[in-house]
């Protein structure tokens, strides 16, 4: 019976214990919800700033030590699992760090600047009318299982990107791929692109080995990059070693995996307790955990993603600019941040992404203005009380800021009906030519240059003498003006009118208010201290290829 | 006895061909085309038209479905249409993971309600018994994602015992998991035992047993707990089928890569045949299980055995 007795105090005091933790407030998270105010421009500028001077100068103190003893193998703990190894089979961000490092691309876009870097391709030229690309490779290249890469690989990479439907978009110029010798290849476009190396720099188009894909079921998932696969556990993990045969700068780090921990608290908690070196995407209310622990850091990066309203043009009632301005202006986006992004985010009034060339300083943005909303809606067809429409969305935060829209467009009789679906259930309806919704909530990612951005968030192209909508155009607008000023930026030599061009652009779409462009947010990293060596990119997609944690 | 397992055998292909019409008719009147989450956005007409033949979907539901049972028949549960793996292999690879943790949850179930149950059932209604259902409760009560997080907070983070998450390393890895996921089912269990054991020592043969010079500790453990036990194997076959099923809130906390994480994960990427196939896998576990439960009856209860002998059986008749 004392045995009895002993076990009950030990289950009970544990309980009691198990209780106490957790009431004690360093595990709740409601008292760490940030409440300051909606920043103001000066203050998003500022902290843009001081997110790209922090980012700069680690990426300059980030230099290993030839002489320091750096960690063998980092784990990088992610929120999305890689669900396939080929590069031209998907578009996600894990994907994407994954082929960063088993793969390369002919060139590379600086995160810093914005600028083509040298990739695979040490050099290029291009032709004065601006149709031809001369890539020049090294001779050394070689995948990770030894085998040698040539100038057949990259015509073998280009002609099977057309047949996918991630990559079909970025090679669509492309007319020819003349392979001069083993090093040299030729690309050539049926008309002048400034945005065609951008396009060439997404990890999609990653040169793959025509012999290995044609030979093996999975060949696609040996690259030329500083890493090979060394195991996938889908749902798991997958880890990265060494290419024995990579011909550049060797990393300092012998292995890299990434760890799927779905469950963000654990995820911090992994970092915290030294399981992972790298918390990607931690809750922004546990942030405070990160910045009070010296042993961890916290990374914050301008996103490129946009987050916006999706309004289907073609919907009655919304093909009325009218209501669309009413709408534009009825909508509280720094309510949406506070709710939606718990702040950690910045009004997005602009119809590109962030830092894109083109961008327009001056433009008008629609402020949130009731009365405004109210007289742009008696400028339409249509009174308030006459319409009635449906949102979709996919998850919480966008169902907190769907719940703002509702009642700010009830104030001006429109009436909204808020419908979540699963991710899957709502990529369906949006690219089911059905195109069933009036209001998406959505994102739209990329940093592939302006024109790929406007081509694909509102270009339409004809077909049997109609315009049909371009894929990720989810404002299902048609507008054969805009087709043109699109069409004329792209082919324009001069820096300077191109910039103005992309101007005007921005104008013209402020005046036609195809979709409402809401918020962009912070990509949130917590590391270990003394992590150093990656570049962190506002797509997401960081590139892990020299990370390093010094012992 | 043997023909009864037989009989039961055969039963589970209809249960199974049912299980598969069920999933392929719910998963095809979700909104929205499935070949869409799968091509891009900028898909032409052509190259969604092929994606729709090489992930099989193409033809009507029953075309489909009979297409689908086809491959079953041969033990081809179809490819992902999200990480284009063979659905066998991917659930292959996580059950062994999905077994040790519903393994080590019952483990950890039965080492505290058996004796937690037999202790409120022999102290009926004094403070032993208050306080064993005082804790079943709390067990019931608690969410086992909260519970969890809890735990991790103390050993993993704390005391630095035991890992937060993963499985890599053996023993240590399963500790947490395993008790976040038996404490639940431990209080289902406690309650089952205390009152399977009530209505047993109640009985005369337990009096005479006593009478008979018996001490009280062999009373309890060989002659209430073996005739209290046919209740409480019940409980815990209907546990450990629903374990079977995957704990996703568990699987999810602590990143534990099991068969509920993996359905799950294919419901939100609408990945019909991931789902599909392993709801077809589990349905098969869980109806062996309690056919494995069945026999188990009869040898702890030799009455059952005889009626299996003497009567035959009766399908619709579960003992």
């Amino acid at each position: 019976m004392t045995k009895v007795r002993t076990v009950l105090a030990i289950l009970l005091c544990m309980s009691i214990m198990l209780g106490v933790l957790g009431c004690s407030p360093s595990s709740t998270n409601e008292t760490d919800v940030p409440t300051d105010a909606q920043p103001t421009d000066a203050e998003v500028e500022q902290e843009e700033e001081q997110a790209t001077d922090d980012a700069d100068a680690e990426v300059e103190s980030e230099t290993p030590d030839a002489s320091g003893e750096y960690k063998d193998r980092i784990i990088i703990g992610v929120a999305n699992d890689i669900t396939t190894l080929d590069p031209q089979g998907s578009n996600t961000d894990a994907n994407m760090m994954a082929f960063t490092l088993t793969h390369e691309t002919l060139v590379e876009v600086d995160p810093e600047t914005n600028e083509i870097i040298p990739g695979m391709a040490k050099e290029w030229t291009m032709s004065d009318d601006g149709l031809e690309f001369t890539f020049a490779i090294p001779e050394n290249v070689a995948f990770s299982d030894g085998t040698p890469c040539t100038a057949n690989d990259i015509k073998f990479t280009f002609d099977r990107a057309k047949d996918s439907s991630f990559t079909k978009a970025k090679v669509e110029l492309v007319t020819e791929v003349e392979v001069i010798d083993d090093t040299h290849a030729k690309v050539v476009i049926s008309k002048p692109s400034q945005d065609f190396l951008m396009l060439l720099a997404h990890q999609s188009m990653s040169i793959l080995s025509e012999d290995l894909v044609n030979d093996d079921e999975f060949g696609y998932q040996i690259g030329t990059g500083p890493y090979a696969v060394e195991e996938w556990t889908p749902g798991d993990q997958i880890s990265f070693v060494k290419s024995e045969h990579f011909y550049g700068e060797e990393p300092p780090t012998q292995k890299i995996v990434f760890r799927l921990i779905k469950e963000e608290s654990s995820r911090l908690i992994a970092l915290q307790t030294g399981e992972i070196e790298v918390c990607i995407d931690p809750l922004t209310t546990d942030l405070t955990y990160i910045e009070e622990d010296e042993d961890l850091e916290l990374v914050k990066i301008p996103n490129f993603v946009m987050l916006y309203l999706a309004i289907n043009n073609e919907r009655e009632g919304l093909d009325d600019v009218n209501v669309r301005k009413a709408i534009a202006h009825a909508t509280d986006k720094a309510s949406m941040i506070e709710i939606g992004y718990n702040g950690e985010g910045f009004v997005h009034d602009h119809w590109i992404n962030r830092d894109q060339f083109g961008w327009y300083d001056d433009l008008q943005p629609y402020e949130y203005d009731i009365e405004k909303a109210k007289e742009a809606l008696a400028n339409s067809a249509y009174e308030p009380g006459d319409l009635s429409f449906r949102v979709i969305y996919n998850d919480t935060a966008k169902e907190n800021m769907a719940l703002i829209l509702k009642e700010d467009l009830a104030k001006i009789g429109i009436e909204l009906e808020l419908i979540k679906l699963e991710t899957a259930a709502l990529k369906g309806i949006l690219n089911d030519a059905a195109l069933d919704y009036d209001f998406c909530l959505y994102q739209f990612t990329d940093n592939l240059g302006t024109d790929y951005t406007l081509r694909n968030q509102y270009g339409s192209f004809e077909q049997d003498g109609k315009l049909v909508k371009n894929g990720s155009n989810r404002a299902n607008m048609k507008d054969a003006e805009f087709n043109r000023m699109i069409d004329e930026a792209l082919v324009e030599l001069d820096v300077e009118k191109r910039e103005a061009m992309y101007n005007d652009i921005e104008v013209y779409l402020n005046e036609i208010v195809p979709i409402i462009p809401i918020a962009t947010s912070y990509i949130n990293v917590g590391i270990k201290e003394g992590l150093g060596g990656v570049r962190w990119n506002g797509t997401a997609k960081h590139d892990y290829r020299y990370v390093f944690l010094e012992q | 006895m043997s023909r009864y397992i037989v009989e039961r055998l055969l039963m589970l292909i209809p249960v199974l061909l049912s299980v598969a019409f069920i999933i392929f008719a719910i998963m095809n009147a979700a909104e929205g085309d499935p070949v869409y989450s799968v091509v891009s956005a900028d898909a032409t007409q052509e190259q969604i038209e092929a994606a729709r033949i090489e992930l099989g979907l193409d033809g009507t539901l029953i075309q489909r479905y009979f297409r689908y049972v086809g491959g079953m028949i041969k033990g081809d549960l179809g490819t992902s249409y999200v990480s284009k793996r063979d659905v066998m292999q991917t659930y292959m690879m996580r059950l062994p993971n999905t077994l040790k943790l519903a393994a080590a949850s019952m483990v950890v179930a039965l080492v505290i309600s058996i004796p937690l149950g037999i202790i409120a059932a022999v102290n009926q209604n004094s403070i032993r018994d208050a306080v064993s259902m005082v804790l079943a409760l709390l067990g019931l009560s608690m969410p086992n994602f909260w519970l969890g997080l809890l735990l991790i907070l103390l050993f993993s983070l704390r005391l630095g015992w035991f890992p937060s998450a993963g499985y890599e390393d053996g023993l240590r890895s399963i500790i947490l998991p395993a008790i976040t996921n038996g404490t639940g089912l431990a209080a289902f269990m406690t309650r089952a035992t205390r009152s399977s054991m009530l209505d047993v020592v109640r009985q005369d043969f337990l009096r005479t047993a006593r009478a008979k010079g018996v001490t009280e500790r062999k009373v309890i453990r060989k002659h209430a707990l073996r005739n209290a036990l046919i209740p409480i194997i019940t409980v815990f076959g209907v546990q450990f089928s629903n374990v079977l099923g995957g704990s996703v809130l568990v699987e999810t906390v602590f990143a534990w890569p099991g068969v509920g994480r993996l359905v799950v994960d294919a419901i939100e990427q609408r990945d019909i045949p991931t789902v599909t196939g392993a709801l077809v896998m589990t349905t098969m576990l869980v109806t062996i299980t309690n056919l494995l439960i069945d026999i188990v009856y009869a040898y702890v209860d030799p009455r059952i055995k005889s009626q299996y002998a003497k009567k035959g059986f009766k399908l619709w008749k579960r003992t």
